[in-house]
């Protein structure tokens, strides 16, 4: 008895130590912790911003995609030729390329796929995107030809959007619980309330990628939860912490990278502008100029992220930088407070979500435009629900905060029944120009006057753009630190030696 | 006896059918819908439109009651807005987590609570009732969720023991547990208290009554006294307590579940709330108020076994 019993510790023992090198030396596995689970695993018919950090570029690609700089490259689409009259595109379509199930994809798949976001009951999120398209034609299994009603500027740009991935005809009523792609990890499992599995594609595209063998995103909201999975190494990284506070204490842990990166998220209060007081220009500008933007970044994201003058991300092409148009001066914002009209200030109504970045941006607005003789009420709107259908649905509201995760979305504000209610011909003229433009450099420079015309007219005031906070494990490489439209990108991560 | 019993049923029927009113109609008052925060602020209201038609929100309200209330006759509560899957599997997953995290809690908070309140009264103003007293205080100002953050910190990050949160599910049964001992332990304290102090004032109340004296006259060891006597008789608020203590740590673990990140029905519900999956803030409300009106009515039954004189008045 005792012998055998040593000898099966002896076994134990050599197990141990043989999976145990076996670990060391080639760890192919990654767990990233996200901090919000996705409503389905489908981004072409909802947009939660969760479902995207999951799925897209993970398991489901689209035709072109964008690298870690905010530039397009090619995905399932090898090149691409544009018509001179830039109302004909020509995609080359990547050829051996097949869905997790087995279904090649082709020139069929791309019609289908188009067709199907631009539909009349199409619940795309991005509709809007797909509706200048006229016609797709499959001249063959390599080619698709779309035909436009109209130039589109930044027709391939919103390709390369999730919204705009490639689906198998087969799969489309499952793919919300049982994701069908043909990106670099295949859908294995999930676990609602705690997980999403994800395996190597073996059979995919491009050999030798991914290097991970499989992935397990975990949702934890919790802030203090997300620290303390980190510091148990229950996760190797989290990309998009949410707890600036906390962060700091990382940066001093020399277990983790800790490298804030840029985000296209504006923090952006809201101005109602078809009612007084802010239908009036020189009380927005007042407003604008009361505020200190470095110090609402320090007192609502604890001194990260960068101070922006209009509605443009630093990640965007063609971003300026425009605080220096309306910088905090409080003297000039009480004179323009008395040129309109309201020597002494008047009282406004905020409706702040209930998020701890939005409600201590508030708070801090607040005392600042207690200078200028302006008193903010603080109310709390339930986001997304009741944020939704009172402010961004109905228009009831005075001002409100939240912050825009649409990389180059400059447009919504030529958008008549916008929530901000803007109207301003020159703009819209700006847009509409941009918007038809397909030469990359030109339209830079039209979308930099819309945004000095912003920055300038300020229907919203522009507080700035949100960082990315990761953290993650000092061995792991290839993931993004900036995020130039919301993804989370695993493909080409993978564990140093 | 049926008669009580049809009486009974008769009673938790009506029951239940006022409380599906007021969930359905409360949940249908509040602001926002499903398919409008699906698409988020990009979508155009056309797009919203479609959405709303697909999941079904643009049917008059008499409709989706009685939707949904045929359908819990059959089985089918209908699927969730958000998660793409049927209501009745979704709460099926959580309830794995859940229920036994919450008898897990209890388990430990019977074990600490009574024992102790008991210990309290026995040695009434001496130092066993003090400490009682003390713990009792001190668990009732802790807060669960605060109380777990310190496991986290003491268990998960500095010893490594534990992992701070998650659930790795029941293939792995050992781990499973392992998963849901902190945050059972965090739940089980303040409940722990209160039960420590219910069953102290009980007993000692048994404790004052003629029937002790007669008992002590009687020759009767003080252990038999204390535990034959006076807690048996002490058991009717003790255990209502703990029906109480039951229904509450399966609806309102949110703040636990939160904290270590479990995937319980606390943390669906609330996320059904947030997202207005109502298919699913539906059937979980009235899953809740089902479980209470069952565990006050296993509660009554249990009062009949603990106490003969009620059973001879039936």
């Amino acid at each position: 008895m005792s012998n055998m019993r040593t000898g099966l510790r002896g076994a134990v023992a050599a197990l141990a130590i043989l999976s145990s090198v076996a670990y060391a030396s080639a760890k192919d596995t990654l767990t990233l912790g996200l901090p919000i689970e996705p409503t389905g695993l489908d981004p072409t018919i909802s947009a939660p911003v969760a479902i995207r950090e999951v799925t897209w570029g993970n398991i489901y690609e689209g035709l072109v995609t964008l690298d870690k700089d905010g530039q397009i490259k090619p995905l399932l689409a090898t090149e691409w030729t544009v018509s001179d009259d830039g109302l004909t595109y020509t995609f080359k379509l990547r050829p051996d390329v097949k869905f997790h199930n087995g279904t090649a994809f082709d020139s069929s798949i791309v019609k289908f796929s188009l067709d199907r976001a631009r539909a009349d009951d199409s619940t795309n999120a991005q509709k809007q995107f797909f509706e200048p398209i006229e016609s797709i034609e499959t001249p063959d299994p390599l080619t698709a030809v779309i035909k436009l009603k109209a130039p589109t500027g930044l027709f391939v740009y919103h390709l390369a959007w999730g919204d705009a991935v490639m689906v198998d005809p087969k799969t489309v009523e499952t793919n919300k619980t049982d994701p069908v792609g043909t990106g670099p990890f295949k859908f294995k499992s999930w676990q609602r309330g705690d997980r999403v599995e994800v395996v190597r594609n073996d059979d995919y595209w491009e050999s030798g990628v991914p290097k991970l063998s499989s992935v397990t995103f975990r949702f934890i909201g919790d802030a203090p939860a997300q620290a303390a999975a980190l510091r148990a190494g229950d996760v190797d990284a989290f990309p998009n912490f949410t707890a600036p506070e906390l962060y700091g204490e990382f940066e001093s842990d020399d277990r983790f990278n800790v490298v804030p990166g840029k985000t296209p998220r504006k923090l952006v209060a809201a101005l109602n502008n078809s009612k007084a007081p802010f239908d009036n220009v020189k009380v927005r500008q007042a407003m604008m100029s009361a505020i200190d933007r470095q110090t609402v970044i320090e007192g609502a994201y604890s001194g990260y992220g960068i101070a922006i003058g209009s509605h443009y991300a630093p990640t965007d092409p063609g971003y300026l930088d425009l605080t220096g148009v309306l910088p905090y001066d409080p003297q000039k914002a009480k004179d323009l407070l008395t040129e309109a009209g309201y020597p002494d200030g008047f009282t406004v109504s905020m409706k702040c979500p209930q998020m701890t970045y939005t409600t201590r941006a508030c708070e801090v607005m607040q005392a600042m435009l207690s200078e200028i003789g302006v008193t903010m009420n603080i109310e709390a709107s339930e986001f997304p629900a009741k944020w939704i259908d009172e402010v961004f649905i109905k228009h009831d509201y005075e001002m409100s905060i939240i912050d825009h995760a649409e990389p180059m979305d400059i447009d919504i504000y030529s958008r008549p029944t916008y929530y901000f209610l803007y109207k301003n011909p020159a703009f819209n003229e700006l847009i509409e120009k941009a918007a038809v433009n397909s030469e990359e450099a030109e339209r830079s420079k039209l979308y930099g006057e819309a945004q000095k015309i912003l920055a300038n007219d300020v229907p919203a005031l522009y507080l700035f753009d949100l960082p990315r906070l990761n953290i993650w494990s000092k061995k792991l490489e290839g993931l993004w630190e900036n995020e130039p439209i919301s993804q989370v990108y695993v493909r080409d991560a993978y564990w140093a030696e | 006896m049926p008669g009580i019993l049809m009486r009974r049923l008769g009673s938790v029927a009506l029951t239940l059918f006022i409380a599906s009113l007021v969930v359905f109609a409360t949940m249908d008052l509040l602001p926002g819908n499903a398919a409008a925060i699906l698409l988020g602020t990009a979508a155009r209201p056309d797009t919203i439109a479609a959405l709303e038609q697909q999941l079904g929100l643009d049917q008059p309200a008499y409709i989706r009651y009685f939707t949904w209330i045929l359908g819990a006759f059959t089985g089918d509560l209908g699927q969730s807005a958000s998660y793409g899957v049927s209501v009745g599997g979704l709460i099926a997953e959580r309830l794995v987590v859940t229920l036994p995290l919450a008898a897990l809690a209890l388990i430990i908070a019977v074990g600490i609570g009574v024992p102790m309140g008991v210990a309290a009264a026995a040695r009434w103003r001496q130092t066993p009732d003090r400490v009682a007293s003390g713990f009792a205080q001190v668990g009732i100002a802790i807060p669960d969720f605060w109380f777990g953050l310190l496991l986290i910190l003491i268990f998960s990050t500095s010893l490594q023991w534990f992992s701070a949160g998650g659930f790795p599910g029941w293939a792995t049964p050992l781990d499973a547990i392992k998963a849901l001992l902190l945050p059972a332990f965090a739940l089980a304290l303040p409940q722990a208290a209160i039960l420590t102090r219910v069953t102290r004032s009980a007993v000692l109340d048994v404790l004052g009554d003629d029937f002790i004296r007669t008992a002590q006259a009687k020759g009767l060891s003080e252990t038999r006294i204390l535990w034959r006597h006076a807690v048996r008789n002490a058991l009717v608020p003790i255990v209502t307590i703990i029906g109480l203590q039951f229904s509450f740590l399966i609806a309102g673990a949110v703040l636990v579940e939160n904290v270590f990140n479990l995937p319980g029905i606390g943390r669906l519900a609330y996320q059904a709330l947030s997202q207005r999956d109502l298919v699913v803030i539906r059937s979980v409300a009235m899953f809740f108020a089902g479980l209470v009106i069952l565990v006050n009515f296993l509660v009554d039954l249990s009062y009949l076994w603990l106490d003969p004189r009620l059973r001879a008045r039936r």
